[in-house]
């Protein structure tokens, strides 16, 4: 016990940091859903049938997250918040363990403190309702942490060929609670997908409790999507965005990305901006002509930081209101101001960079650029599922949680396979004293706050 | 590193313990404004109360409280309060009853909101009272509060101008019609802001949840409330942080004002009954 402590201090510090915030701060938000919950919960005619089916027929096919929601309602909150903590503590976990697959010059330490405050990385009104407000943990933390239950097994099995039978039958439980959300089911079958084709290609043999995983998911997301409530709750939700019904699937997907863009490029700007200096680096190291690759790397970071920051702070002055709020009324009225059409112009510029550098690795370097790679599609792909959603914009910055959680996962990666320069120890610095700021951040936002930033 | 990291944690640490005893203090000289009107009462005059006018009637944390005349009814003027006055849980948890003792009712009639509203001087509370034990959190208890319509907030002649349906609060069918979206946004007055026992910082401008008497149609505790941006949502029966604007029929819209024009800066100032 002693040595493993002394072996990953970092993470040991943040589960005993990350528990005492949420043992201290979390409480119930009865002015939201929270409230509703308990209500329901403790009904002395409560019967988890019931409810089940009534949600599932009226509300959603998220049926494991409201089990769980409606399970935990019925306990001590004390239950909920070492639920969560745990769930946190595993993901830091799984993410420093992905870093061990790849070999650089950043320290174990390093990247389990880059590991552990990746969740601090994004924007505080995306991370809170996603992770410390009870209803929304269910919804966004529970099926990420699922996907990286799933996903562990199969990456210890690719990367180090040792095969675990326990580990692999606590990815099927991974994939119960990936499945029980929308974005995570579907990358939960996508991830299985790939992991089987990684699988063929190392030539290693197919277990067949692998199966097991892939019945699951597909079992449950058929449950999800087939669901009538979900149909039902897109109507009533379709209310809020009156436009979206008369839209075509190219204006629904320009309406996703701009959204995505507000959200990450404009809100969660500094992940960003850690991603493409990250991804510059890593790229220098594995151009032949570093000469003329230089230049277009300087543009590549002097462009996310004009994007994100610059252009971010003039718009948001000009147009006097935050990106996401300026392209909800946008899109909400379909007239686009030109703060609006700048935003979304450099957005896709961005993004066409962002996609070259990565496309590059991919090629160089596949070892690290294709899970790079791998990581940012499911990322933007979480995104882009949002354009086909008329909530798109009534569940608020949560719905990227997983986008930004991926483009972590992706930075810790890149950061995992880098030299340690000055470059790269300034952009390692500028992460850690980032997630460092937000978590102070978030100590005053939950004192002082009654709902504290929740998006 | 080591050094630079204990001495930013101990810095922040001071700033946060700082925060805690003194910051709602330090917050709220910059963040209140005052919400009081004064006045000089002049000569009587009899005025005819119209939609849109707004009176001083009563008080309540020794502060004029201010209402709109939201519509006027068989000469019935419908008041509610411009500000939210206070905090208060719209029930109290602990009544004995399986599908309330946890989190208070939705069921305004029996409501310690209700009695509270209604009550002058002791209030002797039906079911559980509003004490620390039974609102969430502890917080904004008011059981041992005098009524609302005791004689330090309504004088003998105000009570009278109040019709028999008492002091109440809207439904949320009545807010929808009587006020669009953005009209609903609600600000506490100053004093109730201070009255607050919560460690939240509340601002003079921003808008503040309050509630309406309608229940939520989910479960037997949740009521529907206004957001801070004016849509409806709920929040549960028993929770104490939630705003509570109350509203009255007065038993004629002729009334004997000492003050004003019925404009919000200048309200007509209703203290000696009806005419």
């Amino acid at each position: 016990m002693k040595k493993a402590v002394k072996e990953n201090i970092p993470l040991f510090i943040f589960g005993v940091g990350i528990t005492a915030f949420v043992l201290i701060f979390t409480r119930f938000f009865m002015k939201m859903d929270d409230g509703n919950f308990l209500g329901i919960a403790t009904a002395p005619d409560f019967t988890y049938e019931n409810f089940l089916t009534y949600r599932y027929n009226n509300i959603s096919g998220r049926t494991v997250n409201e089990f769980l929601v409606m399970f935990f309602c019925r306990h001590n909150i004390i239950i909920w918040k070492l639920f969560i903590s745990s769930l946190l503590v595993f993901i830091a976990y799984f993410f420093s363990e992905l870093s061990s697959f790849f070999t650089g010059e950043f320290s174990k330490a390093q990247r389990q403190t880059f590991a552990s405050l990746s969740f601090f990385m994004m924007i505080v009104s995306c991370l809170n309702p996603a992770v410390f407000w009870f209803a929304g943990s269910f919804t966004y933390l529970l099926p990420f942490a699922g996907l990286c239950a799933v996903s562990l097994p199969f990456l210890k099995y690719i990367y180090k060929k040792r095969f675990s039978l326990p580990l692999s039958i606590l990815g099927a439980f991974g994939c119960v609670a990936a499945c029980s959300q929308e974005q995570g089911s579907v990358c939960c079958l996508a991830l299985l997908m790939i992991f089987f084709v990684f699988i063929k290609i190392k030539k290693l043999s197919f277990r067949p409790v692998f199966l097991l995983d892939l019945i699951v998911t597909v079992g449950l997301t058929v449950h999800l999507f087939s669901s009538p409530g979900m149909s039902k709750r897109g109507e009533m939700e379709s209310a809020g965005f009156e436009r979206f019904s008369e839209m075509n699937v190219l204006q629904k997907l320009f309406c996703g990305i701009s959204v995505f863009f507000a959200n990450s490029f404009y809100l969660s700007f500094v992940l960003i901006i850690v991603l493409v200096a990250l991804l510059s680096l890593a790229v220098y190291n594995a151009a032949k002509n570093k000469k003329a690759a230089k230049p277009f790397l300087i543009f590549s970071n002097a462009l996310s930081v004009f994007t994100c920051v610059i252009l971010n702070i003039i718009c948001c002055v000009s147009g006097g209101g935050l990106s996401h709020m300026q392209t909800r009324s946008a899109f909400k009225s379909g007239e686009f101001s030109p703060e609006i059409i700048a935003m979304i112009s450099f957005g896709f510029l961005l993004l066409a960079v962002i996609i070259s550098l990565c496309v590059f690795l991919a090629v160089r370097k596949p070892d690290r650029g294709i899970p790079v790679l791998l990581c940012l599609c499911a990322g933007f792909g979480c995104a882009v599922m949002m354009s086909f959603s008329s909530s798109v914009f009534s569940s608020g910055q949560r719905v990227f949680f997983f986008t930004n959680m991926f483009i972590a996962a992706a930075s810790l990666i890149l950061l995992s396979t880098l030299s340690k320069t000055k470059l790269s120890k300034g952009v390692y610095k500028l992460a850690v004293f980032y997630a460092a700021a937000t978590v102070a951040v978030n100590v005053f936002a939950f004192t002082f706050i009654e709902h504290p930033l929740m998006g | 590193m080591k050094k630079r990291f204990i001495i930013i944690s101990v810095l922040i640490s001071a700033v946060f313990i700082f925060c805690i005893f003194f910051g709602k203090d330090v917050a709220y000289k910059f963040l209140l404004q005052e919400t009081a009107i004064t006045y000089t009462a002049a000569e009587k005059s009899t005025v005819t109360l119209e939609k849109g006018d707004y009176v001083l009637f009563g008080e309540y944390l020794d502060e004029p409280i201010l209402w709109l005349v939201a519509e006027v009814q068989n000469g019935r003027p419908l008041l509610q309060t411009e500000h939210i006055i206070s905090f208060k849980a719209f029930d109290a948890s602990g009544d004995g009853e399986a599908d309330t003792e946890k989190l208070g009712s939705s069921y305004f009639e029996k409501s310690s909101l209700h009695q509270w509203l209604n009550s002058d001087g002791k209030v002797n509370y039906n079911g559980s009272a509003p004490n620390e034990k039974n609102v969430f959190n502890g917080k904004n208890a008011y059981e041992s509060e005098a009524g609302f319509l005791s004689e330090n907030n309504f004088t003998e002649n105000q009570k009278n101008m109040i019709s028999d349906e008492g002091v109440f609060i809207l439904s949320k069918e009545q807010i929808k019609k009587l006020f669009p979206e953005k009209s609903r946004v609600k600000t506490a007055t100053k004093s109730a802001i201070l009255k607050d026992e919560t460690s939240y910082i509340f601002t003079s401008s921003k808008g503040i949840w309050y509630w309406t008497s309608t229940p939520s149609d989910t479960n037997k505790t949740s009521v529907a409330t206004v957001t801070a941006s004016g849509g409806f949502y709920r929040a549960t029966a028993f929770d104490g942080v939630t705003g509570v604007c109350p509203a009255v029929y007065l038993k004629s819209n002729e009334a004997v004002s000492v003050y004003g024009r019925g404009s919000k800066d200048k309200p007509y100032v209703l203290t000696e009954g009806l005419q």
